[in-house]
């Protein structure tokens, strides 16, 4: 059985390694991208199990990547759990308004980061085998 | 004799010991060589059979060696290996030579050693070794300020080849010493490390103690080229270092990283050091990005002459398509500018395309090109035009040879006169008009000769050039030019009375008045008009004789040469003359006696006022007029009483030519004459000495039944010129005047606005013949006025240029295009985009569009975006608008921000968001606009520019525009952004909330009004002014008890807002309030109420309150006391009315007293008796007659109320 696979989302390079190694180590597959269009770009080449990206990046940003993420229906049901330096009423707003899962303040503890990660992936997968019988058109 | 023997054996045996020692030493050094040359070779051969096997087992072979060969040859083939194989340097070598001691020794001798020679010689194996414990050593060698040279290069070279990462942080610490002769070289050791060195020198870059080495690091880092550095210098580039500024420009355009564009465009704007801004400017051109031309454009003109110097440089770097920015250049003030901006067209084929476009067939492009070849021949490149004089192109040669004179190197005189033989005539005439310009001796001799060609135009371009020769240099000349006056030949003659009259001298003067008597007129003329012009005196009485020539020229040149030679007798001869004067004559003859000055002419005069004849009358007349003395004024005031109509009108026209007031008031007296001749002489008159003053009495004759009068008044009005003047003559209405003269009086205000009127008019042709017609009979200074004001560039009076004078108005709008495209002078670029951006022309917008990219002046971009906001219809000047708003100057900025407003689609309108960011309030407050229109309906766009905004500052200015907005899609946002910790924010957002004027905004607003912050609760409350809404007046009562004084003060400001009887109950509450100015405001607040019930909140309050908020309350409350007294005077409800007199003499009986006393005249008994009631207890003396006015009222309460007050009174 092939490894889940998380998309990481930093324009800073030792931000960016670091987050990969922690994930890694967890045991997941991770790809990476440095904006929100190269991001966007990587989810329809592959699209992965679980987004992790950061708020405030050159170009799109990790409110609008998600958004446009969130309007594709091929990757609107990938869950996005954002970061950022700065947590104000107006970023939870936004979060909340694109469809984030979650928004992380930076810096993160890699522990309870992994924690997120696998709460999210797990109530998914548990979503995915609670899927209701098919419809059998009103008969039974 | 034994002696001598002896002492003879003994010298020869010395001579043959020494000769034996001397011998036997160099066969021993022979011996010795042969053998050391031996042990080389044999070591060399073992040591290239180790060179296949990487020199693996060379300790060993080098200890077998030590016994047997000599420890010098060894070294020496080792270190032949080591320079001639790079590989060598292994571990193996280095321990070979660590095993020899060799290392040790060299690192000793490095700085121990006495002979230079050994210390760089160690310092070299020491490199090739690449041993970095020699790095302490060689770095210390290259700071010795008393080491020779040579060491401290071999040091330097052998720091490159250690190539030891590690030492790198030593290395750029090692920069931060000031030392000339090593700091390059280690800067070039580091730089060879490549981009291994660039972390190394970006920790250097951001924590190095010392500047130097900051520096240094920087130009380093621009070496390496690595684009990893950009950032970190992009943020070195406000250093407060202005060094350190330069070096790092200087580095980000060694990067050429396109990051670096816009922080250098910054640092071109906004660094005030000259250098700093000069190498931000190259480095701009190295980047290579076109975006950066309008700026660099712009930098030329920068004041410093180094920064325009740079700018060019960096433009020619960008070769841009369009050149006209360097041949702008090319007149720059200074010579450096010039020459560098001539040498930049050069290189990028400019010349070689003008010099083509020269010979061209088209006229346009020829004079473009000649304006260009000239202006770069003056800049320094003039050989570069010689070159072409021998083109085998007969235009090319015309051209050439006619651009060498105004370009006035006089040297190139030789090249010219060598064209004098030339076959094309007109390549001759070319170059003797230029020999003209440049003055040079060599070749007067050569024109005078072409004096006596038997060609006239040859003879008459040889006069015009020689007139222009220097009076000395022409001298030398005077024994040929004298045989040539007394020529048989009249045109010869001619000629050479010409020239030589250009030198001075009694000689020359003689040869004059010699020619006074001449066959040919023109000589006669000539000499006469010469003779005037040097004030020849010995010369009036045959001048005096020349009144009476055959000829009317002849007589008029003598008359204006007595003039000018003046004195008595010539008075007397012009005098004697007059009666018998044609009018071309007299006018000759008065302006010479005027020019003798008032005083002069006065006791003359008085004769001619005297005399019978009309023409001698006149003739004083016209001379007092033309002497513009204010004195001559009064006396031209009395001839406006003549009886005879010409000399009326004569002497209006004389007031005419002399500024003072008594000129203007006799004129204006003069528009009231019987006479339109009068009349229009008046006009005339005050259109040339009067100001703004007279505007209002020059339009009322806009209106004279005589239509001359009116018209001539249009263009008296035109010639005081200016907006106002253009106004009137507008307000007149077309048909009241001439349609020609409308166009020249139009025209001739000079008014911006009013240029394009005249030009569009004149497109009609017919109506541009009749103005041409009607110039022709306007004085000359009424055309230069008109043609200068439809031109972009004031036109000289003496401008002989014939097509100057044209009125095709598509050659008029070409000009203005030319203009603005061409012109090198600001004020002409300025009035033509002014005069472009009012025609309704597509290339108008087209160059408008043009000058708005690139026009290097900031008021030219600034009129080119005025001008096409106002055709914002068409795409062009749509493209145009849209480019400005990224304009650097933030004035062009803030125009093209609002022009697009009305069309900018949401993609369009990104860049004016980046704009917010500026420090310029009124730019941002602009794009606060702008985007609030553009984005009505469209608010998501905002929301979405908002989305990830981590700076409050623009999180404020987001909340602007949506409160401008006011959509109810941005609820959730804002009530988010009320949340902020910002305070500004919170109050911005209950601001924004309150514009969306929806329940769920206000209830959000009234949530908040518990905000810990003062301003954010004022805030919240002056959002809420004017929302009447019970759950608003409910959530208000509560904030009666706030800590705050301001709140509550604004608490009163915004009940008075609320329509609602529970507001009032609260005003009236916080009437009671301990604070004065809280209770005084709620007085206020109850009196400003809409509420009916709040007068009476109002009036029974003012009862119980203090002193000082009745105080500050009478001071603040006169504002609101019109609309008091408007009630007491029509409110239909008597009740009403009657509450208004009582709150007037409840505010201020005594200040009120005259309102409240027209309530005595009220239908209703009520209002009445409360307005007695009031002024019972005034001053007597002013409310006495009114309130006995009432003992005869018709009720009897208001009766006895007036009998009470007029009691006490009493």
């Amino acid at each position: 059985m092939s490894r889940l696979r998380i998309l990481i989302v930093d324009d800073e390079p030792d931000l960016l390694a670091a987050l990969v190694r922690s994930v890694k180590a967890a045991g997941y597959d991770v790809s990476t991208a440095r904006d929100g269009e190269s991001a966007i770009t990587e989810v329809a080449r592959q699209a992965p199990d679980l987004i992790l990206s950061d708020v405030i990046m050159p170009g799109v940003n990790g409110f609008q990547a998600t958004r446009k993420l969130k309007e594709n229906e091929a990757s609107a049901g990938i869950p996005v759990i954002l970061m950022s330096g700065k947590v104000g009423p107006a970023d939870k707003f936004w979060a909340a308004e694109v469809g984030a899962i979650a928004l992380l303040k930076k810096p993160l503890d890699t522990r309870d980061l992994i924690q997120r990660i696998e709460d999210v992936l797990t109530s998914r997968k548990r979503l995915e085998t609670s899927t209701p019988p098919p419809d059998d058109g009103g008969k039974a | 004799m034994t002696f001598i023997y002896t002492s003879v054996v003994a010298l020869l045996s010395i001579s043959v010991l020494a000769t034996f020692v001397v011998v036997g030493r160099g066969a021993l050094r022979r011996a010795l060589s042969r053998k050391l040359l031996k042990q080389a070779v044999e070591v060399r051969g073992l040591l290239q059979g180790l060179r296949e096997r990487n020199y693996k087992g060379i300790d060993k072979l080098l200890f077998d060696m030590r016994d047997s060969y000599d420890l010098t040859v060894i070294e020496d083939e080792l270190r032949t290996l080591l320079g001639d194989d790079v590989e060598m340097t292994s571990d193996a070598m280095r321990k070979a030579f660590d095993l020899l001691g060799l290392t040790d020794r060299y690192l000793k001798n490095l700085r121990a050693a006495s002979a230079w020679q050994t210390r760089a010689r160690s310092a070299t194996a020491l490199g090739q070794l690449a041993d970095p414990r020699a790095v302490p050593g060689l770095l210390e060698t290259m700071r010795d300020t008393r080491e020779d040279s040579d060491v401290k290069l071999a040091a330097a070279e052998a720091l490159g080849h250690i190539r030891d990462t590690s030492i790198l942080p030593e290395l750029c610490a090692q920069l931060g010493n000031v030392d000339e002769w090593a700091s390059p070289r280690l800067a070039k050791v580091i730089a060879g490390f490549g981009e291994e060195a660039t972390m190394a020198l970006l920790d250097s870059l951001d924590s190095a103690p010392n500047l130097n080495a900051r520096i240094w690091s920087a130009q380093v880092l621009g070496k390496i080229r690595d684009r990893r550095a950009t950032n970190a210098l992009v943020k070195r580039l406000n250093d407060r270092s202005e060094q350190m500024r330069i070096s790092v420009a200087n580095a980000l355009g060694d990067i050429a990283d396109n990051r670096a564009f816009r922080p250098l465009v910054e640092i071109i704007l906004r660094d005030p050091v000259p250098a700093v801004r000069s190498q931000a400017a190259t480095s701009l051109g190295r980047i290579g990005d076109e975006g950066a031309l309008p700026l660099l454009v712009n930098s030329l003109g920068d004041p410093e002459y180094w920064m325009r110097f740079r700018a060019l440089e960096a433009i020619e770097a960008l070769a841009p398509k369009d050149r006209s920015p360097i041949e702008n250049a090319l007149s720059d003030s200074n010579p450096e500018v010039r020459r560098r901006a001539a040498l930049a067209l050069e290189r990028l084929g400019a010349l070689e395309e003008a010099f083509a476009d020269l010979v061209s067939p088209e006229p346009d492009k020829e004079l473009a090109a000649r304006t260009r070849l000239i202006a770069v021949g003056r800049a320094g490149l003039s050989e570069r035009l010689a070159r072409h004089l021998d083109d085998k192109n007969v235009f090319m040669r015309e051209r050439i040879a006619s651009l060498l004179g105004p370009v006035g190197d006089s040297g190139h005189a030789i090249d010219l006169l060598r064209r004098l033989e030339d076959d094309s005539e007109e390549v001759r005439f070319a170059a003797i008009e230029s020999l003209g310009d440049l003055g040079n001796v060599v070749s007067c001799a050569p024109l005078v000769a072409l004096l006596s060609h038997s060609d006239s135009m040859h003879r008459n371009q040889a006069v015009s050039a020689l007139i222009r020769f220097p009076s000395d240099v022409l001298n030398q000349e005077f024994s040929s030019l004298a045989a040539l006056h007394a020529s048989e030949s009249d045109e010869e003659r001619f000629a050479a009375t010409q020239v030589v009259s250009m030198v001075a001298g009694d000689e020359v003067d003689a040869m004059l008045r010699s020619s006074l008597g001449d066959r040919y007129i023109e000589v006669r003329a000539f000499a006469a008009k010469t003779l005037g012009s040097r004030g020849a005196a010995e010369a009036v009485d045959e001048l005096g004789l020349c009144l009476g020539d055959a000829e009317d020229r002849m007589r008029t040149a003598a008359a204006t040469a007595l003039g000018a030679i003046g004195g008595d007798r010539a008075i007397e001869l012009l005098l004697a003359a007059m009666p018998q004067t044609s009018g071309e004559q007299r006018d000759s003859i008065c302006a010479t006696l005027a020019a003798l000055g008032y005083d002069s002419v006065r006791p003359l005069l008085d004769v001619l006022m005297a005399s019978e004849d009309v023409k001698t009358r006149l003739g004083a007349i016209w001379t007092l007029g033309k002497t513009g003395d204010p004195r001559a004024a009064k006396l031209l005031r009395l001839m406006l009483q003549e009886e005879d109509t010409l000399l009326r009108s004569s002497a209006a026209g004389a007031l005419g030519k002399i500024h003072c007031d008594d000129s203007v008031e006799g004129l204006e007296a003069g528009l009231e004459d019987p006479s339109p001749f009068v009349r229009s002489a008046s006009v005339n008159g005050l259109g040339k000495v009067g100001s703004s003053a007279q505007f209002d009495r020059l339009a009322s004759v806009l209106r004279d039944p005589d239509p001359f009068v009116r018209n001539r008044a249009a263009v008296a009005l035109g010639r005081l010129g200016g907006d106002k003047a253009h106004e009137l003559i507008v307000g007149v209405g077309s048909e009241t005047l001439d349609p020609a003269l409308r166009v020249i009086a139009l025209g001739l205000t000079g008014s911006v606005r009013g240029i394009g009127e005249p030009l569009q008019a004149m497109k009609n042709p017919i109506l541009r013949h009749k103005v041409s017609d009607a110039l022709e009979k306007e004085e000359e200074a009424v055309r230069v006025i008109f043609f200068s004001n439809l031109r972009p560039k004031p036109l000289s009076e003496e401008s002989p240029m014939r097509e100057e004078r044209q009125l095709e108005p598509d050659a008029l709008l070409e000009q203005f295009l030319d203009a603005l495209r061409n012109s090198q002078e600001t004020a002409t670029r300025r009035r033509a985009a002014a005069a472009l951006g009012s025609m309704h022309d597509a290339s108008a917008i087209e160059s408008l569009a043009l000058a708005l990219a690139r026009d290097p002046d900031a008021e030219v971009r600034q009129l080119c975006a005025q001008g096409l906001a106002t055709h914002s219809q068409e795409a062009r000047a749509k493209s145009a608008l849209l480019k400005a708003i990224v304009d650097p100057q933030p004035d062009v900025r803030m125009l093209a921000i609002d022009a697009v407003a009305e069309f900018a689609t949401p993609e369009e309108a990104a860049p004016i968001f980046e704009s917010l960011r500026s420090e310029h309030e009124s730019l941002v407050s602009t794009c606060e606009r702008s985007l609030a229109r553009i984005f009505a309906g469209r608010v998501e766009g905002v929301h979405d520019w908002m989305m990830g905004q981590d700076n409050a500052e623009m999180q404020a200015c987001g909340l602007r525009i949506l409160r401008s907005i006011g959509d109810a899609r941005s609820l959730g946002l804002i009530q988010a952004l009320l949340q902020s910790n910002d305070p500004n924010l919170r109050v911005e957002s209950a601001r924004a909330l309150a514009a969306l004027k929806i329940p769920d905004a206000i209830r959000a607003m009234l949530d908040a009004l518990g905000d810990p912050k003062e301003s954010v609760r004022v805030g919240i409350l002056k959002a809420l002014e004017g929302t009447t809404r019970a759950d608003v007046v409910e959530k208000l009562q509560e904030s009666c008890f706030d800590p705050s004084v301001i709140v509550r003060a604004q608490l009163t400001v915004t009940l008075s807002t609320l329509d609602s009887a529970q507001a009032v109950e609260i005003l009236a509450t916080l009437a009671d309030d301990t604070d004065s100015t809280i209770a005084g405001g709620a007085l206020l607040g109850l009196l400003r109420s809409p509420d009916q019930e709040s007068q009476h909140q109002l009036l029974s309050a003012l009862s119980t309150a203090g002193n000082d908020a009745k105080r500050m309350f009478r001071r603040d409350s006169h504002d609101s006391m019109e609309e008091i007294a408007e009630q007491s005077r029509s409110a239909l409800d008597g009740d009403v009315r009657r509450r208004g007199v009582e709150v007037m003499a409840a505010v201020d009986t005594m200040r009120y007293a005259t309102q409240i006393a027209e309530a005595l005249q009220d239908p209703d008994a009520k209002v009445r008796l409360a307005a007695t009631l009031a002024l019972s207890d005034q001053d007597p003396e002013r409310v006495g007659d009114w309130l006995r006015a009432l003992l005869d009222d018709p009720v009897a309460e208001v009766r006895d109320a007036a009998k009470r007050a007029l009691f006490r009174i009493v």
